[in-house]
């Protein structure tokens, strides 16, 4: 292995998680999770060399991965239609209590505009206002009332 | 459960662990998944159109027509395969790292040109084979009406491939303004 190799990949082990849950974000089967995880890579590692360090890792790694999230292929499958209705998770028996609140969050997100999913994404990562800014593009304010926005919608859905 | 419930959760998710090998074969571009199909999908037509042009010279004429006519068929063949050319760059060249909405303003117009040679490469082809088979020939009522069936199927599906390229662009459309305006 290269040592620039070796590098992106040190590099890439410190996101790893964030692209998971972004693949799980904007796709619905495994194999399709899979399939956005190998493209953001690869769209990672093509876009290393660039990498000046005007802009955080971490604003670039967001960047890419949503960029790649939102912008790639989707496999035509049957779609899935995510009800506003929360599904009833007593019938599914997951195999523990963790694996249940996390399909509860990601059945909450996938109703969610793919906008809606990469900004309650970005806060839930804990990036400031101007963080998440910088990486969609759009204001610092805007971003404080799409946040509310989005919050107000989740309350509404869990509430239901 | 309340919003910072689910903040934790989304904290709590775990990453699959892959190995530093199988992460190495997702850098190669022979193991994309996309630009591999792409790959074998132009092989494939390269081979079929260059079997085609080795043998309609003789087969279907192509000897007894000018050459503009000639050119045009061999033009027109080539038109899926700079198609998947294009798709294959398309595709590699996905995105960068620009902020979301300038990413997805230059991702419209990306995609718009792609739709636009789409649309006039299916064009081209057709038109390029209907003229070759049709150069010189003597028409009959029979062929007008085949011809005008051929007319309309082209018509019928291009009809369809331009619905199916503006309802991609309209939801990309939709998307942007998501990140611009306040709803």
């Amino acid at each position: 292995m290269e040592s620039f190799e070796k590098e992106f990949l040190a590099t890439l082990s410190q996101y790893n998680a964030m692209i998971h849950k972004l693949c799980r974000l904007y796709r619905d089967g495994l194999e399709d999770q899979e399939d956005l995880f190998q493209e953001i890579v690869f769209q990672l590692w093509k876009s290393y060399p660039n990498f000046k360090g005007e802009a955080k890792i971490s604003t670039w790694m967001y960047r890419i991965a949503l960029n790649t999230a939102i912008a790639s292929f989707r496999k035509k499958t049957t779609p899935i239609n995510y009800s506003p209705e929360l599904p009833d998770f007593a019938e599914e028996q997951p195999s523990d209590e963790l694996e249940l609140r996390q399909e509860k969050l990601f059945a909450v997100l996938k109703v969610l505009d793919d906008s809606e999913k990469a900004i309650i994404a970005l806060y839930f990562e804990e990036l400031s206002y101007q963080q998440i800014a910088e990486i969609t593009g759009i204001n610092e304010n805007y971003v404080g009332v799409k946040i509310n926005r989005i919050k107000t919608k989740i309350k509404t859905l869990l509430n239901k | 459960m309340e919003l910072d419930d689910l903040k934790s959760d989304w904290n709590t998710i775990e990453p699959i662990s892959k190995s530093d090998e199988s992460l190495l074969l997702m850098l190669k571009e022979n193991k994309h998944p996309v630009l591999k199909s792409i790959r074998i999908q132009i092989r494939i037509e390269v081979t079929a159109w260059s079997l085609f042009l080795i043998g309609y010279y003789s087969m279907f004429d192509g000897v007894e027509k000018p050459l503009w006519v000639n050119l045009t068929l061999i033009l027109a063949v080539a038109m899926p395969i700079f198609h998947s050319l294009y798709g294959y760059y398309y595709n590699k060249y996905l995105t960068d790292d620009s902020n979301i909405k300038d990413a997805l303003d230059q991702l419209y117009n990306r995609l718009k040109k792609f739709a636009l040679f789409s649309i006039i490469s299916r064009l081209g082809f057709i038109y390029g084979l209907l003229l070759f088979f049709t150069y010189a020939i003597h028409f009959t009522t029979t062929k007008y009406i085949l011809l005008g069936f051929i007319a309309v199927v082209v018509s019928v599906q291009l009809f369809v491939l331009y619905c199916v390229w503006a309802k991609r662009l309209s939801i990309l459309k939709n998307l942007i303004k998501s990140f611009s305006t306040y709803k």
